[in-house]
């Protein structure tokens, strides 16, 4: 059964299309991986599932019902919850109270009951020790996890996730692939991912699928597998530096 | 200086600077959550005076009691007013237009209300004697009215402080003044909260104007003076930061005393716009700036 719907969508900024007509389709309980150039479109995409930009062209559907006219916060509370590339957090707020905002329009603003359900996204992230500390005295991983549990904390039926592993060591990436999978596994969570580790993605994480945009156009959808030997995509995407690294190696 | 006189100007400026603390924190709130500049904000204050003036004259009613009156009066009011003002005006998202139309919008409000409580009430100064007798413990003196005055706006700030700081009110509110962007895509009701905020400001105002009407005469155009307090303190403590708000009030209130105490009080409000000319200058981005 399909969760989210994305029929022909398009988006233009000035002269530049940033997505053209593109369709995709996401079953529940689904971890699928979005990838594709600088520029290709992937978190215009993002910001059109969350309300915070309108498509020119085409729908949103999601558990069958259109959302492309809906502003952000009704679509929070309908279950699409999302992080961001850069992370955005309220850095006057302690950990549990970033977590908590996501939460409150979900317990019709009762603060108890909104920080209890928060203390248990903060669990599953593993971060409940430092709840009472000020985000801005945290690391970039502990950020990236204090969004992650915002993003748990507002009972999402979809994460849509933004680049979470740029920037992070080896280790920090298999503790966030984890709770990645866990979130689909035992939470029943259908997950969007844009990544640029692309090594996160394909290895770390046991995506479902994967979806590659390119020039606002889906380039190619599939396994990993299938991905990884598709040439269309080796050609626009992991071509470039493939090819430019196995030149620099020849040459040596 | 004797201990007396010493004692007399710290608990003169705990009691003004303490006023100037709620004035401030609540236009700042309003202004940093939704970005309108309200000019009519000092009538709030001026409204919350002639109510507790007008219940003591009339009906005997303390001021204290009074407060409660006010809430309710200044409730009422900005229902309408924030829905018929500022609802479609905030819908535009964006700040420039919000800043301009606000100012002129609440600078119009500001003009029909102190004329209407001129024409009703007459431009001419009131007041009245409440709990203002002398009283004399350990040779310090002081008068009731200001050790009542301290008390209600000290309770006023811890609540404010726990309303921000500790409820779902509080969180949202500084959620929006921060990233309204990001607090709208995680699922805040903008508009709950601006009213929240519209209406959370106009009735610390009406509080404030209530606590000064026990100590000081009122007239319709007093309001003015105090939304220039309410410009120079957030100058000061910034935008956006209700605890920088309680510290420049203080500061403020202070200031004044002082120089009332040494030079006379004729220069205060002389000294207090060239302290905002100051802070100005040396932080251009001070009252309007963002990042």
């Amino acid at each position: 059964m399909s969760i989210l719907e994305v029929e022909k969508v398009s988006k233009q900024f000035g002269g530049i299309k940033a997505l053209d007509g593109v369709s995709l389709n996401l079953e529940k309980g689904e971890l699928v991986g979005l990838i594709g150039p600088n520029g290709s479109g992937k978190t215009t995409l993002f910001n059109i599932i969350s309300g915070i930009l309108k498509p020119d062209e085409g729908a949103i559907i999601f558990e069958n019902a259109r959302i492309d006219r809906l502003p952000p916060n009704r679509i929070a509370v309908l279950g699409i919850s999302r992080t961001f590339q850069e992370v955005r957090l309220i850095n006057d707020l302690t950990v549990i109270e970033n977590t908590m905002i996501s939460a409150l329009p979900h317990f019709n603003m009762e603060y108890e009951k909104a920080a209890q359900h928060s203390v248990e996204a903060l669990k599953i992230v593993g971060l409940e020790k430092k709840s009472e500390s000020l985000v801005s005295d945290l690391n970039l991983y502990e950020r990236k996890l204090v969004e992650l549990a915002r993003a748990i904390s507002a009972r999402p039926k979809l994460m849509l996730i933004d680049e979470i592993m740029a920037g992070l060591t080896e280790e920090e990436q298999s503790r966030i692939a984890k709770i990645l999978n866990d979130l689909r596994d035992k939470h029943g969570i259908t997950i969007f991912w844009i990544e640029h580790v692309i090594r996160a993605m394909f290895k770390l994480v046991g995506v479902d699928r994967v979806i590659v945009l390119n020039w606002g156009e889906k380039l190619a959808e599939g396994s990993p597998q299938e991905i990884l030997s598709n040439e269309d995509v080796i050609e626009a995407y992991l071509g470039k530096s493939s090819i430019r690294g196995g030149g620099i190696a020849q040459s040596n | 200086m004797e201990i007396s006189t010493f004692f007399y100007i710290i608990f003169s400026s705990l009691q003004i600077g303490l006023i100037y603390a709620l004035i401030s924190i609540g236009f700042n709130l309003l202004y940093s959550s939704t970005k309108i500049i309200n000019v009519a904000y000092g009538e709030f204050i001026t409204i919350g005076a002639f109510v507790a003036y007008w219940l003591f004259v009339l009906y005997n009613i303390p001021p204290p009691v009074s407060i409660f009156v006010a809430i309710v009066i200044l409730v009422v009011m900005s229902i309408p007013l924030y829905q018929i003002l500022f609802r479609r005006l905030l819908a535009s998202k964006s700040v420039e237009y919000i800043e301009i139309w606000g100012v002129i919008i609440t600078f119009g409000l500001s003009i029909l209300l102190q004329g209407t409580m001129a024409l009703v009430w007459s431009a001419q100064s009131k007041g009245y004697s409440y709990l203002d007798n002398v009283i004399d413990i350990l040779s310090l003196t002081f008068t009731l009215n200001k050790i009542v005055t301290v008390v209600i706006a000290a309770v006023l700030v811890v609540f404010l402080y726990y309303l921000l700081f500790r409820t779902d009110v509080g969180i949202s509110m500084r959620s929006v003044i921060q990233d309204p962007n990001l607090a709208e895509t995680i699922g805040l009701e903008m508009n709950r909260i601006f009213l929240s905020s519209f209406i959370l400001s106009s009735v610390i105002a009406g509080i404030a104007g209530v606590l000064l009407s026990m100590s000081f005469e009122i007239n319709p155009f007093m309001g003015t003076t105090y939304i220039i307090l309410a410009f120079v303190v957030t100058a000061i403590g910034g935008v956006g930061n209700p605890i920088g708000s309680f510290i420049g009030g203080l500061f403020l209130g202070a200031l004044s005393v002082l120089i009332g105490y040494t030079i006379g009080p004729g220069l205060n409000l002389f000294i207090i716009y060239t302290l905002l000319v100051v802070v100005l200058i040396i932080r251009p981005k001070g009252l309007l700036g963002r990042g």
